[in-house]
């Protein structure tokens, strides 16, 4: 059982890592051909490396399966006798502990219910022995049907107690899709990067590149630990590393001070992660003395998922959601995404929408058996997350409609964006979910890839000095106009099929039995965010591409095409963009029969998913469900199309001047575009006007008043003043003459005697 | 047992001393800093067996040999060994030794010998101090430690040295006074002797009355709270670290100040684990006032500590002081790891002995690895603190100013500087595979397991940490650097060579802490056993 795929796993992500070591110690004397070439190569073998490993996953699905269960349970099903059935049970239970999924969830049932019968199967009792065989029957079954998974584990890291934590990787369905979008999109930024950063000097370029083959790394060990802390290395490794490349051009300290922010308030989100964690571990020694304090996801998921939990668990789940919001840029802890656009815009393409950003999506998906049955004071975690997630996606989208910053448009959009990845995760899509994320990955990569070409052809990242852009980068507009109506979930591109799939998981959460009205309210927001969504598509479009080019001035370069190095990624992430949706269609599996799976699909078996018959959804095969799924397509097309058509009118029927731009929203309209575009003066009031200035002010006022007076120049130089007082005074009477110490000598002897008179007298 | 390796690693810094001081000519720095620099690397190889070759199966102290008379008619016996709480603590003092030359090798340039005499007897001592098995040996190192470093402030340091030094050596004073007092009485009632498993001995067969436990601990506590420092008696610390050398700093942070820590966990939790945990009305005759315990105080003054020095640091001015008000934050850490566990009624029920089965179980697993925790800690914090204290000492040999405001863009002229700084930094505020986090999760960990408020006010020091060190390089590394700072010098080689073994040892800590936990477990468990209970 050490199938070769398993020594791959440590490899993936040392690639990465000897790059950002190598160009950061050699890359500023070896040159910028040197550099590139590394920087590039890495993410690219990584790449194939992930694809070797996930042909491995899928010939071991498709492989002989685990049939010396199942042929064993079968062949002896008659006549067993209690010594064969415990036989059999052992068998079985040997067969299963060789499996080493990760959240296969058949098999951790399997398990459970094997430890159950297992001492009940061997009782002389007949009905107990049929109740166990027809277990390990299906346990064989459940086996059989799981899927496989890779582990690694390079040894102990931290061990104190009962505390053990592994340096364990592992990687299941649901890791290797995002090894396989984090490699292969950090594959086409890097290459981009190498045209984009090409006027950098050398020393910059080298930093450049080994700041993003160390988040590359980064991003590996978050979604390929096996635990909980390992897992939080990635995370908080990519947090600095989105720290160092948002404040890259270290020299303006506007941008510094954007990195600082986006670090804070990640911590503060980890400060969630970390408490969420200690929650689940305090929860776990509640289970008894020998119940190991690990933080390993798989049991960690065996012993706490899969039934309500309120109290420790409940409250950790939550917590781990509010490190999530910080990571993925959800309500409340969102604001510092907009200001990560400070950063190279490569940067922002890879971090700040493909990857980093949605390590919230995957750390719920990673231990949803447990947020499933989660539960603080009687409100599901999971319907939390949909109302953040929706509520998010919604002011995001608006706020994004008031942006001019061609950047900021995007990165609001991407704070949407995984609005919604979070509303289906809450409404326990976690397949479509993981769907969407990958769908975004493409079109919001090809959109900032897109917006950097033009930020580097124009100087300006305005929508405003822009314009007309159609005519001199003509492969910059095709793909980005594939990759803004992907974006906008219009029909057939992939956007449209992913964003569906969660809407309509809102609308049968819905409509399951005893779901709470919200979820409409849910879906509905999600439908409106939509609308949003092909309205800011289409502007973003018609404000950079469309109409004449606002900008250059006197005398000003046309705006240049977009080099290939920049341009070939845009086209390959362009194509995927309009045809990754295929991943979710059935059509596509129907055609390729032979085993593939639609990407939803594929995950669903190592997340917990809603079941129809748990949850009283509609059966997937009721007429029911099929006239939701076709009302819920046309309703989303039409949201689209409507946005389209409003995006079109304002900003493409009549292409703005450079004059009437300023003037064009007039009246009510411009102070609710005041307030999109300050979105919402959350950050303003919020945190540059109550956050920041409270805690300077305490600070100010504690080291002032409390530290340098109260404490240090009060009590601790106060206690040497009275001495040297004390002192002052007692020098008084140190006057050496004989006469008056004679005169002390008497008062004191009288003093004393009369003290010692009092004394007796009184006992 | 071959080598008195102990013995040596005391006297070897005293011989080299007196060497220095009697042979070598006052003008010829280079052959001063030089033989400095060899003694001390001689005396960190001669450490290096001690942490190689200890043998955590069979635990307990070793390397010592058996207790030899010092003052007979006192009972004072010269008694050295080490074990798990204090052998990293030795290794961490021989190793920062030559960091501090090399750390003074520009910055210092008067009386060139004197310091490096005075540097060596601080060695010394302080190694004395953890290796001190009696008390009066121990109390005997723990004073003749403070003159070299009162000398270092007092004469090798800025502008305000001498109130500085005064203050310095007048605070500590005062808790050796009351120390010495409460030696006094432990003496006198552990049957004439100083020797400290003796004491121990002695006070599991007769125990201290809780009253009288309760007033020898608070004598030795306030001792070393002041020298932790512990909020509030920690206002000389700034002063000191603001005012002394760079290589006085990097010591005072990196091994000083764990003193304070060591001595709560050799002395007070052993010796007195009812006072600990006592509430004093009881024998005040306050009955209902509900006065809190030795453990909930020092709890919620090592949590308060953790938030109020995070908030004195955002509003410093001056860069060194910044970072000695980190160190606030971070000892309060370690002190609400050593004490969180004992704190409440649920402390006093434990050492009382009548603690139920589960309540019992989860306050020792939670205890044990606060306090395993706080031990790392303390020598994370000794690797982080010192580089960064070594890294301000390279910024002010070249800028001669700590202001933060004269400060700016050094990230430019100085990159190399920049990037240990950083890496400086990640290290303090507990980025993931470095020493503190390992430290921080194990602490905050066990904190969490026996009270979670004190846990919960714990993890908030993560986001004012990498508030204020974040804040600290954006304001003195990003930006536009002008005048001089545009036309500082890097950080040389010898300086390199001096500061990245503390930066490299960090990240080694934290990717592979076992061995070092594997020592240090084992030592708590043998002090959680001495409780009694």
């Amino acid at each position: 059982m050490f199938p070769k795929e398993t020594a791959l796993l440590p490899a993936i992500i040392l690639v990465p890592l000897l790059g950002a070591l190598f160009n950061g110690l050699f890359g500023k004397r070896l040159g910028k051909g040197v550099v590139s070439t590394v920087a590039v190569a890495t993410p690219l073998i990584a790449f194939f490396f992930a694809a070797a490993v996930f042909f491995g996953l899928h010939a071991a699905d498709h492989g002989p399966l685990f049939s010396d269960t199942s042929v064993l349970v079968l062949k002896a099903k008659e006549g067993s006798t209690t010594s064969n059935l415990a036989r059999r049970l052992e068998k079985a239970e040997r067969s299963l502990a060789k499996r080493d999924d990760l959240f296969a969830a058949p098999v951790v049932e399997g398990k459970r219910v094997l430890r159950l019968v297992g001492p009940a199967g061997l009782a002389d009792d007949v009905r107990l022995q049929t109740v166990a065989q027809r277990h390990s029957l299906e346990i064989a079954k459940a086996a059989d049907a799981a899927p496989r998974s890779y582990r690694y584990n390079l040894g102990t890291w931290i061990s104190v107690g009962n505390f053990k934590v592994d340096f364990e990787f592992v990687v299941d369905r649901l890791s290797i899709i995002l090894m396989l979008v984090i490699t292969g999109v950090g594959f086409l930024i890097h290459l981009y990067s190498t045209s984009y950063m090409g006027h950098e000097k050398v020393g910059t370029y080298a930093r450049y590149f080994t700041y993003l083959n160390l988040f590359i790394a980064s991003m590996l060990v978050l979604v390929m630990g096996g635990n909980l802390l390992l897992l939080f290395i990635g995370w908080e490794g990519v947090g600095m590393c989105s720290y160092l490349l948002i404040g890259f051009e270290y020299e303006d300290p506007a941008k510094a001070a954007c990195g600082t922010k986006a670090f804070v308030v990640n911590r503060i989100g980890d400060m969630g992660v970390v408490l969420g964690m200690f929650c689940l571990l305090v929860a776990l020694s509640q289970g008894g003395p020998d119940i190991p304090l690990s933080l390993d996801f798989q049991h960690l998921n065996m012993a706490l998922g899969g039934k309500a939990q309120a109290g420790l668990v409940g409250l950790g789940c939550l917590l781990l959601f509010f490190g999530c919001t910080g990571k993925s840029a959800q309500i409340p802890l969102h604001l510092w995404l907009p200001d990560a656009m400070a950063g190279p815009t490569p940067v922002s393409a890879l971090i700040h929408a493909a990857t980093m950003v949605t390590a919230g999506i995957y750390l719920i998906a990673r231990m949803s058996p447990i947020f499933a049955g989660a539960e603080v004071i009687g409100v599901p975690v999971l319907g939390i997350v949909a109302l953040v997630g929706a509520l998010t996606a919604f002011f995001a989208g608006a706020a994004a409609i008031g942006q001019d910053d061609i950047k900021k448009v995007l990165a609001y959009s991407t704070v949407s964006q995984l609005g919604y990845m979070f509303l289906g995760v809450g409404a326990l899509a976690m397949g479509a979910a993981v769907f969407h994320l990958v769908t975004h990955a493409f079109f919001k990569a090809v959109l900032f890839l897109g917006a950097g070409a033009v930020i580097h052809a124009t100087h300006t990242q305005s929508m405003r000095r822009m314009g007309g852009l159609k005519n001199y980068m003509p492969t910059t507009y095709w793909t980005m106009a594939v990759g803004a109506l992907a974006l906008a979930g219009f029909p057939l591109l992939s956007g449209f099929f992913s964003k569906d799939m969660i809407l309509f998981s809102a609308l049968m959460r819905a409509k399951a039995e005893g779901a709470h009205w919200i979820w409409y309210g849910l879906y509905f927001l999600g439908l409106g965010t939509g609308f949003l969504t092909a309205v800011y598509s289409t502007r973003l479009i018609g404000m950079t591409f469309w109409g004449d080019y606002r900008g250059g001035g006197p005398g000003g370069r046309h705006p240049h095409a977009a080099p290939s190095a920049m341009a070939s990624p845009l086209f390959v992430l362009g194509l995927l963009s309009i045809f990754a949706g295929l991943l979710g269609l059935p059509a596509l599996a129907a055609w390729m029969k032979g085993g593939a799976e639609l990407l939803p699909h594929y995950v669903a078996p190592v997340v917990a998913q809603a079941s129809s018959a748990l949850n009283g959804y509609p059966a997937p095969d009721s007429h029911i469900f099929h006239s939701y799924e076709k009302a819920g397509l046309l309703i989303g097309s039409m949201a689209a199309l409507c946005g389209v058509a409003v995006g079109w009118k304002f900003w493409g029927s009549k292409p703005p001047s450079k004059i009437t731009w300023e003037s064009q929203v007039t009246g009510s309209l411009a102070g609710v575009r005041q307030v999109l575009a300050n979105a919402w003066y959350y950050d303003e009031w919020i945190n540059k006007r109550f956050v920041q200035p409270a805690v300077k002010y305490l600070s100010g006022l504690l080291w002032e008043h409390v530290d340098d007076n109260a404490i240090d120049r009060g009590l601790v130089d106060g206690t040497g003043r009275v001495a040297v007082q004390l002192s002052l005074f007692t020098r008084v009477f140190q006057t050496g003459r004989v006469a008056r110490y004679a005169a002390y000598f008497v008062v004191g002897a009288v003093v004393i005697l009369a003290c010692v008179h009092l004394y007796s007298i009184s006992h | 047992m071959a080598l008195p390796f102990l013995e040596i690693l005391i006297l070897l810094p005293v011989f080299g001393a007196l060497v220095i001081g009697l042979f070598v000519p006052r003008e010829d720095e280079g052959a001063v800093r030089g033989a400095t620099l060899a003694v001390t690397l001689v005396n960190f190889l001669i450490s290096l067996p001690l942490f190689f070759t200890y043998d955590t199966a069979k635990g307990g102290f070793q390397f010592g040999r058996p207790a030899m008379d010092w003052i007979e008619p006192l009972g004072a016996s010269i008694h050295l060994g080490v074990d798990g709480l204090s052998l990293l603590l030795v290794v961490l003092t021989t190793f920062l030794m030559p960091i501090a030359v090399l750390a003074s090798y520009r910055g210092i340039t008067s009386k060139v010998k004197n310091f490096h005499v005075a540097l060596l007897v601080m060695e010394a001592a302080m190694v004395g101090v953890f290796v001190a098995r009696d008390l009066l040996l121990f109390f005997l190192f723990f004073e003749v430690m403070l003159a070299p470093m009162f000398l270092l402030i007092g004469v090798w340091g800025g502008q305000d040295r001498i109130k500085a030094a005064l203050k310095f050596f007048i605070y500590t004073a005062v808790g050796s006074l009351l120390m010495m007092a409460a030696m006094a009485y432990v003496y006198t009632q552990a049957g004439h002797t100083f020797d400290i498993e003796k004491i121990h001995a002695a006070f599991a067969e007769n125990p201290l009355s809780a009253s009288t436990q309760f007033w020898l601990c608070l004598a030795f506590v306030i001792a070393f709270a002041i020298k932790v420092p512990v909020f509030p008696l920690h206002t000389w610390l700034p002063h000191a670290h603001v005012q002394a050398p760079t290589a006085g700093s990097v010591v005072l942070a990196a091994v000083m100040l764990k003193i304070g820590g060591y001595g709560f966990l050799r002395l007070c939790l052993p010796l007195f684990p009812q006072g600990v945990t006592l509430q004093p009305e009881v024998f005040l005759g306050l009955g209902d006032l509900a006065l809190p315990s030795i453990a909930t105080t020092m709890s919620w003054l090592g949590a308060i500590g953790i938030v109020y020095g995070a908030l004195m640091a955002l509003a410093q001015k001056d860069l060194k002081r910044l970072i000695a008000y980190s160190s606030v934050s971070h000892l309060g850490l370690v002190v609400l790891a050593i004490f969180a566990g004992l704190s409440g009624e649920a402390g006093r029920q434990w050492t009382g002995g009548v603690a139920e089965g589960a309540l019992r179980e989860t306050l020792e697993a939670g205890h044990a690895r606060a306090v395993t925790g706080a031990i790392f800690q303390m020598i994370a914090h000794g690797l982080s603190t010192g580089a960064l204290f070594f890294l301000v000492g390279v910024i002010y040999d070249r800028r001669h100013t700590k202001e933060i405001a004269k400060l700016g863009g050094l990230a430019t002229s100085a990159p190399k500087l920049a990037v240990c700084f950083v890496v400086a930094t990640l290290a303090s505020i507990a980025l993931p595979t470095t020493a503190g986090f390992v430290g921080e999760v194990l602490i905050l960990l066990g904190v969490f397991e026996t009270n979670k408020l004190f846990a919960v006010i714990g993890v908030t020091g993560m986001v004012l940490g990498a508030t204020y060190m974040l804040w600290a390089i954006q304001r003195v590394f990003f930006g536009p650097a002008e005048g001089e700072n545009a036309t500082m010098e890097d950080i040389d080689r010898v300086e390199l060579i001096g500061v990245l073994p503390l930066l490299i040892l960090g990240f080694v800590l934290g990717v592979a802490p076992g061995p070092f936990l594997e020592l240090i477990e084992p030592a708590v468990q043998t002090l959680i056993q001495s409780y009694g209970g």
